[in-house]
């Protein structure tokens, strides 16, 4: 008759009813039962690793809104600026943008993380076999390669902040973009504000060009230091010949949008790294090997992996549209 | 009591608890485990009278143990649910506060406060109410608590990410409220930029740093529902059989997941063009705020189904135990959560017809928007279903959950009104907007809110509030809310804009009404905190199953002990058995009777024969 019979669970048979010492910490213990890491609350080591997995898959539901929000701004701003763009006779700012940025560097950065994905799934085969030495091996080259990665970054970063190509810190970016052959448009747009010989007015191209050979002439002018920085890094480049005109204001953009998306991309990694450490540090002491709970490294890989798939995406997106 | 046929309809469930109209007195059905024996702490009479009897207190939740580290650093949902109950409590004290101060200035038509002074008021409250009041109120006071034990299991999926999840709400709610406090914000709820970024004073960044904050906490409490509802139910739990408290919840759950981290990216793509002077947002930068209003109401407009379907989850169990009938329509129910939740990512653009969203998109989200009507309409008419010919009883959460029937459907279908392209372009920034907010959200959400506080309030401590001192509270509360509101209404059709300081001096009447309804409104929400916190220490201890109510939640003691249940139950039917419930009371009562007749019958029977021998 009753809705709800109630017969103890296989593990329940042994389980003592209150366990005060448990309590004690915070509260919470209801004594071991079942395998020593099976927490108090589930069942058993299925309900949990299924919880723990499910759990991580929709935390990356969440991270995928996150970036998600990013690229659809990235996607509406490169639309309208590019349309713009078009429109006004300039080159489309995000190519511009992604020609100023290293892509060599940023191909080097996809192969380590690609090699840190192969690591970490290394890591999560040997620690399922228990080979406790190869998964401290693994933790520890993915580490590296996170290292690497974010070397890396932070050398493009220094760059962009040399040359003046960082909105909001250093936005100075003129004569960088001269040494490149690019000029910008004045806010207010190039048609209609100055006038050539015969009254007419001149084009976008006139207008580069003419801006170009401005820039370079004041350049000169200052002395051989380079001005801002403009030709630090690239010093023994020759300059290029006048290339496009482009939307300052819609260059600022891509970069703004750049260094968010690198930016939280990096935040991610920084985590990654912050939790491998204490997975190396546990590894050691055998903690995944000895008692049979080898699912964080799983989980983690879930979370590594994710974070690699994201910059599959950044990397063409920021660097390759140029190319 | 013989009355087993094993049926998986939640509508033609069968056993259940057994209870007689008032009080559980005679335990009704026990969960028994195989060997007979009463399972489940306190599941029966038996063994409360046994406790009783022998003097002993039994372990609950609650007085398992008193340090202070216990509390700060529990992983117990019941406790974490507490925490959150007194957090926000605070949080709705305060933004109620700054409602009366929003109040006070619109009693005289130039304002009483003045335009710098009004924005901030305006501000906090909403502030306070959106993102630190009716977003965690339901999910993490009754979800937290009773999500676990309502599917019959020890905790949540993940007891330290809930905890960190409370930690992050009483992190960011006091950093907003730091913010509030040292300069306030003037930018609206919203945070519409370029005006938050650009043009407004106050401590704007700090603000949505608290907001950032809470919104991660949302997060970890809907990924733990999320996974405690697909992983943890109890054996023979399934989908169908749990309570339709559970399918509101995990709706909510989805939007929480879907929808906060776009706002959280949002508001921190907002905090970076402040601090940096970049524009993202900033049309002078280049920037396009309409981005910044369609990134806002992509989580913000599913937020107020957030605030919502938690509530509706309340109604769903308290019309049903109180209507002493099984839901009418539970399928039809469950998927309407989940249709409020799906149609609710759909219709952000009703926020933005008046900006420069193109009219087409308009037409879209209008329609989308009419659709959210349809489930929302299941809903309310398998609610009045449930009430029709139900033996209704009119307790305190009863009151609370029927006002919130009337109120939601006043203010969805003025909602209604306001999702129709045309009526919008008139209707848009002005009161009737505010009205019909409030009507979803304070007649609803928050009614519901208060309607789950009283019928859980046994559960979560174990002691009876007065009855009649609730009823009282219901009633001003629906009077006084209706009083504050229902001008605002017409307010609106006249044209009265709201986040003005000052208006027309020909509505001065009708805002004088909205004040003085706003009184009596405060009133209705002071007394419950005075007779629940009351009823701590006199109230009288509750019996485990106070309304006869079906459920596992009502199987256990009140309070729970630690573990929930001393077993993990097994579940063989659905969750709403009070045609069974109730067919045994009736049965029983009839068998009563019967008795009585034949013992009366029986005495007069012994009684006959001498009169027969006087006779002879």
């Amino acid at each position: 008759m009753s809705n709800i019979a109630v017969s103890s669970a296989p593990h329940e048979a042994v389980a003592h009813a209150h366990d005060h010492a448990a309590h004690e910490h915070g509260g919470h213990g209801h004594g071991h039962h079942g395998p020593a890491n099976l927490l108090h609350h589930f069942t058993d080591l299925a309900q949990q690793r299924e919880s723990n997995a499910l759990g991580m898959w929709v935390f990356l539901v969440t991270e995928v809104m996150t970036f998600g929000a990013l690229f659809f701004i990235y996607t509406l701003y490169r639309h309208l600026s590019d349309s713009a763009a078009f429109q006004a006779g300039y080159k489309a700012p995000f190519a511009v943008g992604s020609a100023l940025m290293n892509f060599e560097l940023g191909f080097i950065n996809t192969l380590v993380l690609l090699c840190s994905s192969l690591t970490v799934a290394t890591a999560v085969y040997v620690a399922g076999v228990r080979n406790k030495k190869w998964l401290v091996g693994m933790l520890a080259l993915t580490a590296f390669l996170g290292v690497v990665f974010l070397g890396i970054k932070a050398v493009e970063w220094k760059h962009d902040y040399d040359v003046g190509l960082v909105p909001g810190l250093n936005w100075n970016p003129e004569s960088y973009l001269a040494g490149k052959g690019y000029v910008l448009a004045q806010p207010t747009g190039v048609n209609g504000q100055a006038y050539i010989g015969d009254g007419r007015p001149e084009t976008v191209k006139e207008y580069g060009a003419r801006r170009l050979e401005e820039i370079r002439a004041n350049e000169a002018a200052h002395g051989g230091h380079g001005g801002h920085g403009g030709h630090g890094a690239h010093s023994d480049e020759k300059p290029k010949p006048f290339q496009a005109v482009v939307n300052g204001m819609q260059l600022q953009m891509f970069f703004v949008i750049y260094f968010c998306m690198t930016g939280l991309h990096a935040i991610h990694m920084i985590i990654g790294l912050g939790l491998i450490s204490v997975f190396i540090w546990h590894a050691k002491n055998g903690i995944f090997t000895d008692i049979q709970n080898d699912q964080p490294i799983e989980i983690f890989g879930l979370y590594w992996h994710f974070v690699d798939i994201v910059w599959i995406f950044l990397y063409p997106l920021l660097y390759l549209i140029a190319h | 009591m013989k009355l087993n046929h094993p049926n998986d309809q939640p509508e033609a469930a069968t056993g259940g608890s057994i209870g007689p109209a008032g009080p559980l007195e005679t335990g009704g059905a026990v969960a028994l485990a195989a060997d007979g024996t009463p399972v489940g702490a306190g599941l029966s009479s038996t063994a409360e009278a046994v406790r009783k009897s022998f003097g002993v207190p039994f372990e609950t939740y609650l007085n398992n143990d008193f340090s202070w580290k216990s509390w700060i650093y529990t992983l117990d949902h019941k406790r974490i649910a507490l925490m959150y109950l007194i957090f926000i409590s605070v949080m709705f004290l305060l933004g109620g506060w700054a409602a009366s101060m929003v109040r006070y200035n619109l009693i005289e038509p130039q304002g009483m406060l003045g335009a710098e002074a009004y924005n901030r008021w305006f501000t906090a409250h909403g502030v306070i109410m959106v993102f630190f009041f009716l977003v965690p109120s339901i999910p993490a006071v009754l979800g937290n608590f009773l999500v676990p034990i309502m599917i019959g299991t020890r905790d949540v999926a993940f007891p330290k990410l809930n905890m960190l999840s409370f930690y992050l709400y009483a992190a960011g709610s006091i950093i907003a409220l730091a913010a509030l406090i040292c300069g306030g914000i003037d930018t609206g709820w919203t945070f519409y930029a370029p005006l938050s970024s650009t043009y407004s004073n106050g401590m704007t960044v700090w603000a949505i740093t608290g907001v950032f904050l809470a919104g991660f906490s949302s997060i970890l409490t809907g990924l733990n529902f999320i996974v405690t509802i697909h992983k943890m139910r109890a054996p023979g739990m399934t989908w169908f059989r749990m309570p339709l408290f559970m399918w509101s919840m995990y709706a909510t759950s989805l939007i929480q997941v879907l929808g906060t981290p776009v706002v959280a990216i949002t508001l921190l793509l907002l905090v970076v063009e402040k601090s940096l002077g970049v524009g993202i947002f900033d049309p002078k930068l280049g920037g396009d705020p309409v981005l910044f209003q369609h990134l806002f109401w992509f989580y913000s407009h599913p937020a107020v189904y957030i605030m919502l379907l938690p509530g509706m989850a309340c109604v769903s169990e308290i019309i049903a135990c109180f209507s002493r009938k099984p839901i009418y329509g539970y399928k039809f129910v469950a998927f309407s959560s989940l249709a409020i939740a799906i149609f609710g990512f759909l219709v952000w653009g009703h926020h933005m017809f008046v900006s420069s969203q193109s009219p087409y998109a308009g037409m879209v989200f209008s329609l989308i928007s009419f659709l959210v009507a349809i489930p929302s309409a299941v809903k309310v008419f398998n609610w009045t279903a449930t009430l029709y010919k139900g033996s209704i009883r009119l307790t305190t959460p009863m009151l609370y959950a029927l006002s919130f029937i009337g109120l939601f459907t006043i203010g969805g279908l003025t909602g209604l009104h306001l999702a129709s392209l045309a009526t919008d372009v008139y209707l848009h920034d002005t009161y009737f907007v505010i009205a019909h907010f409030h009507y979803v959200m304070v007649g609803g959400a928050l009614s519901a809110y208060l309607a789950g506080i009283h019928f859980w309030w046994p559960k979560m401590t174990g002691k009876m509030y007065s009855e009649s001192w609730g009823k009282v509270s219901a009633l001003i509360l629906f009077i006084g809310f209706n009083l504050t509101f229902f001008p605002q209404f017409l307010l609106g059709l006249w044209g009265m804009h709201r986040r003005y300081h000052a208006y027309p001096p020909e509505m001065q009447f009708l805002n004088i009404m909205s004040t003085a309804g706003a009184t009596v409104l405060a009133l209705g929400f002071l007394l419950p905190a005075f007779y629940l916190l009351w009823s701590l220490k006199y109230g009288e201890d509750a019996s485990d199953n106070p309304y006869g109510a079906t459920g596992l939640e009502w199987q256990t003691t009140s309070p729970p002990p630690l573990p929930n249940f001393e077993r993990i139950p097994i579940v063989t039917t659905g969750p709403y058995a009070y045609d069974a419930v109730e067919s045994e009371r009736i049965h029983q009562k009839s068998e009563a009777i019967a008795a009585e007749v034949r013992a009366r019958v029986a005495a007069a029977e012994a009684e006959r024969p001498v009169k027969e021998n006087d006779l002879v």
